[in-house]
């Protein structure tokens, strides 16, 4: 690890230098995204479509087509029969139908339970079409109302350019993520899109860290130019870019592991985005910024009042 | 020496001790439990606590713990037989006494909780349970509004003797008077003033004649709130018994209401009776209209159970909504009867009225709203509640009637039993639906439970691991504040009572990841100081003073995110924003102020030279 830490604190890469790479990398990675969501869209899930789900564990092993054809021979049509988390366990998944929900996870223990099957029940939801919509609605609104937010603050704290470039970053991490989970077509929820407000939340943490060096080091490096100093904030903090990244991703990796099918795609979700995140706030964030000519007056003119609390 | 002053130690030290002391409560096992209410709200508690105690030791059931709280005695067991054993005891001789509920009650000491210490509250997905989103339908409530005021109106004018051509009730409640004569508008205008100055008088653009009383939006919005908090105290009411322990009932937005029911396993039940509209309305019988079987001003039709139709007058005598208590039994025939009492008002109206109209014909009306999906005109499934409503008697009054009276109709004796309970828990004021529905097996909340902690315990090793095997001696800094971290986040979910959820579990997990970010930004500064060749004790100062304003925006961006989450999500995400949000105060204490605390204390009192950094 020795070697690690000082490989990490001596760092002289020329990040900005590789623009052309890395926005080559970054437009086909969203542009492969983009052409996923708009022919395949996203796997949403109940929360936004409405409709019934049902859970179900088995004593063994569950064969999932023997249950579909049941489930077809007892007139549920529409039903899908997918494995879930273990493979004792599955889950039921029916469309809105006309308002006979209620007796519904009974009706379909009963239905398989000729087949040699000691069904226990899991869950169950039920959400209604309009409900499904408004969730959608919401979700959006959120997102929207996060991006505008973090860059109000970091207008506020900083500069237009650098939030503007932030934002961008955010942006770009919240398509690339989206992309992967429609390509792998990995069911959207509720939590799925909690997660990707969190990758919101940790991607602009990563940026925020290179900026504030940046924004340290305009004061400091006044023979500089702006992307040389750019490039040596962006080393500065490469270690700590690293670690954090790589902590955070050890906990949500302990997530997918442990977390269950409840889980399996809210942790998936975030260990792509905190990928694409910490790309992008090496990558993408600071050369956006120097690319809208972030000058040393933008940062120095206005000094920002340093919190003076020290602990 | 870095000046390190004894009042930042002292606020230190208490903040940890504090942080350990509402832990503490989450070390304490759980125990099933049996809880007891008295079915007679008037009934005491307190009195009953040793018919209680005798009935269980008389019954052979030995039990750990019973107490009285917030209005219920609850017994604690060793183990689940004898909870089953109790619940047996308490079904079969006690029903009509208590309403009973299982549940699971923490083995925390009395005085931990007299001091207010508890446990973490935790979510349905930890617990099992059944949760509900329920619609308010306000339609019917507004409908109902414009008929109330057509009467108001209708009786204004005919009082002045000023002749309409016609009354409407039009949409939102308004009403639409065409009148005869264009000249006594003004007259009008000043009536409904006096009237109903509640009502705004609009002139109708296209027709001098046509003056159209509307209620305003603030009113509507007035109204339906009431309907919807009515809504949500009948059915906390209603939940009484169904033997859930701790149902947790509120309202949502403007139009739904919340119904979370841990440790129910079926929600069947729970649906029907959250969905029962069942009541009663008492209209006088139109005889002129009946005989004649023509439609006129004021009366309406409604076919009773054979299908033949009753002419009733418009305006309602009294209806469920003034009906406070109610019971099912038979009458002397072995009909099925349900006896009725009034409130105040509901027994002055019924008694001046059957005052009045003694031996003439009195029906009631037996309503119920059942929900039906419909498509509408863009193809979108829709849920409408339909009312449905059937005469169920006619009767000639015999005499003026008080208080108490018995309905006879044709009901079953189960539809009997149905309706009383709806009566006495008061009908809801507008008919319910569920639009949302999850129900979590218990099982399943045990699974859940598991892999959490797995989860946690798992990204904990993990992270550790590798601060130590990164940072060595100056690591166990960054692993002392991470495990303090975790102590500090179980306390403040425990003390300011918020509710973990799965998704609230993976938010503390992930702040473990990012809670070592401040410690690795304070170390990393340190290193490049010491490197920029400072002495170790000046790295350290330097360090914690350049890293603070980063980690302060660094965490206050995050914070945002997890704000907007807390305040647009619902259920699940909600406890996720709750813990990420908690996570990320208490990651920024315990990096930023405890680890300069414990190196404070550590390297530089004990003037350790090497910070093996």
């Amino acid at each position: 690890m020795n070697f690690l830490s000082n490989a990490l604190q001596n760092l002289n890469f020329d990040y900005l230098g590789k623009v052309r790479h890395s926005v080559f990398i970054s437009l086909t990675l969203i542009a492969g995204s983009i052409f996923s969501l708009s022919t395949n869209w996203l796997n949403l899930g109940l929360d936004f479509t409405g409709g019934v789900t049902v859970e179900l564990q088995a004593q063994q092993a569950v064969d999932t087509e023997l249950v579909r054809s049941v489930l077809i021979d007892k007139g549920f049509f529409d039903a899908q029969v997918i494995q879930y988390g273990t493979e004792k366990s599955i889950q039921i998944k029916l469309p809105p139908s006309a308002g006979n929900e209620q007796q519904l996870a009974s009706k379909l223990k009963q239905a398989l339970s000729g087949n040699g099957y000691q069904f226990k029940l899991l869950g169950q939801s039920t959400i209604g079409p309009q409900l499904g919509q408004e969730l959608v609605d919401t979700g959006l609104y959120a997102l929207i109302i996060v991006l505008v937010g973090i860059m109000v603050y970091l207008s506020v704290r900083f500069q237009w350019k650098l939030a503007l470039g932030a934002v961008a970053a955010l942006a770009h991490d919240l398509i690339i993520t989206l992309g992967f989970l429609s390509v792998l077509q990995i069911e959207f929820n509720l939590t799925a899109l909690a997660a990707l407000l969190a990758v919101l939340g940790y991607s602009v943490n990563d940026t925020v860290v290179v900026f504030d060096r940046i924004r340290e080091n305009f004061r400091l490096m006044h023979t500089e130019k702006e992307a040389n100093i750019a490039n040596c904030s962006i080393n500065q903090t490469m270690a700590r870019t690293l670690i954090t990244s790589f902590t955070t991703l050890l906990s949500v990796l302990a997530l997918a592991i442990f977390g269950g099918p409840i889980l399996f795609g809210f942790a998936l979700s975030l260990i792509v985005g905190i990928l694409v995140g910490t790309y992008s706030s090496i990558f993408v964030a600071s050369a956006l910024a120097i690319r809208l000519k972030l000058s040393k007056a933008d940062l120095t003119l206005k000094a920002p009042e340093e919190i003076d609390d020290m602990p | 020496m870095n000046h390190y002053p004894i009042w930042k130690s002292a606020l230190i030290a208490v903040c940890i001790a504090l942080g350990f002391f509402f832990a503490l409560p989450n070390l304490f096992s759980e125990q099933p439990a049996i809880q007891l209410k008295t079915v007679n709200s008037d009934v005491k508690i307190d009195t009953q606590f040793d018919t209680v105690k005798k009935a269980l030791e008389e019954a052979g059931v030995a039990y750990e713990n019973i107490k009285v709280s917030n209005n219920k005695i609850i017994t604690r067991f060793k183990t689940a037989e004898y909870q089953a054993k109790a619940k047996k005891l308490f079904d079969e001789k006690y029903a009509n006494q208590f309403y009973n509920a299982l549940t699971i009650t923490p083995t925390t000491p009395d005085w931990m909780q007299s001091w207010g210490l508890k446990p973490i509250t935790k979510g349905l997905d930890l617990r099992g349970g059944v949760y509900f989103l329920l619609q308010v339908d306000t339609s019917f409530l507004i409908s109902r509004l414009g008929e109330s005021n057509l009467q108001d109106i209708k009786s204004a004018l005919e009082k002045a003797k000023i002749a309409f051509k016609s009354l409407q009730v039009i949409e939102n409640g308004s009403v639409r008077i065409t009148l005869e004569n264009v000249n006594k508008r003004p007259e009008v205008e000043n009536i409904l003033y006096k009237n109903r100055p509640d009502l705004q008088r609009v002139v109708s653009p296209n027709a001098e004649n046509v003056l159209i009383a509307t209620v305003t939006d603030a009113e509507l919005n007035r109204r339906k709130a009431i309907a919807v908090e009515q809504n949500t105290s009948t059915l906390r009411s209603r939940m009484n018994s169904i033997g859930v322990a701790e149902p947790y009932i509120t309202r949502q937005g403007t139009d739904r209401i919340v119904v979370q029911l841990p440790g129910l396993s079926d929600p069947n039940d729970a649906i029907a009776l959250i969905q029962s509209t069942a009541s009663l309305e008492y209209y006088m019988v139109d005889e002129e209209s009946q005989s004649s079987g023509k439609k006129k001003f004021g009366v309406k039709f409604i076919n009773d159970e054979s299908g033949s139709p009753v002419a009733l007058k418009r305006k309602m005598i009294i209806s469920g909504e003034n009906i406070v208590d109610a019971s099912s039994g038979l009458d002397q025939n072995g009909q099925n009867i349900v006896s009725v009492v009034l409130d105040e008002a509901g027994a002055a109206k019924m008694g001046e009225n059957t005052l009045v109209n003694i031996n003439k014909p009195m029906a009631v009306v037996y309503i119920e709203f059942k929900p039906i999906q419909k498509v509408d005109a863009n193809g979108i499934k829709v849920t409408e509640m339909v009312k449905q409503e059937k005469v169920i008697s006619v009767a000639t009054i015999n005499g003026q009637f008080s208080k108490r009276f018995q309905t006879t109709g044709n009901f079953s004796s189960k539809e009997a039993r149905d309706l009383a309970r709806s009566l006495r828990s008061g009908a809801l004021v507008a008919p319910v639906y569920v639009i949302e529905e999850r129900t979590i097996g218990p099982s399943a909340g045990k699974q859940n439970i598991k892999k959490g902690k797995e989860a946690i315990v798992l990204g904990f090793v993990l992270v550790m691991l590798f601060m130590l095997l990164y940072y060595r001696k100056i690591g166990v800094v960054a692993v002392t504040a991470l495990s303090l971290n975790v102590v500090f986040i179980v306390a403040l979910l425990s003390f300011i009572g918020a509710t973990l959820t799965l998704p609230g579990v993976a938010g503390v997990v992930l702040t473990m990841g990012m809670a070592v970010d401040a410690n690795v930004l304070i170390f990393e500064r340190i290193r490049e100081e010491v490197r920029a060749g400072k002495s170790n004790r000046e790295s350290i100062k330097a360090g914690f003073d350049n890293a603070f304003s980063t980690i302060m925006d660094a965490n206050i961006t995050t914070l945002i995110a997890a704000v907007i989450l807390f305040s647009f999500g619902t259920g699940p995400i909600k406890g996720f924003a709750v813990t990420l949000s908690i996570g990320i105060v208490t990651s920024m204490f315990t990096a930023i102020m405890l680890s300069r605390f414990i190196i404070h204390y550590w390297f530089e009192k004990r003037g350790v030279k090497n910070l093996s950094i």
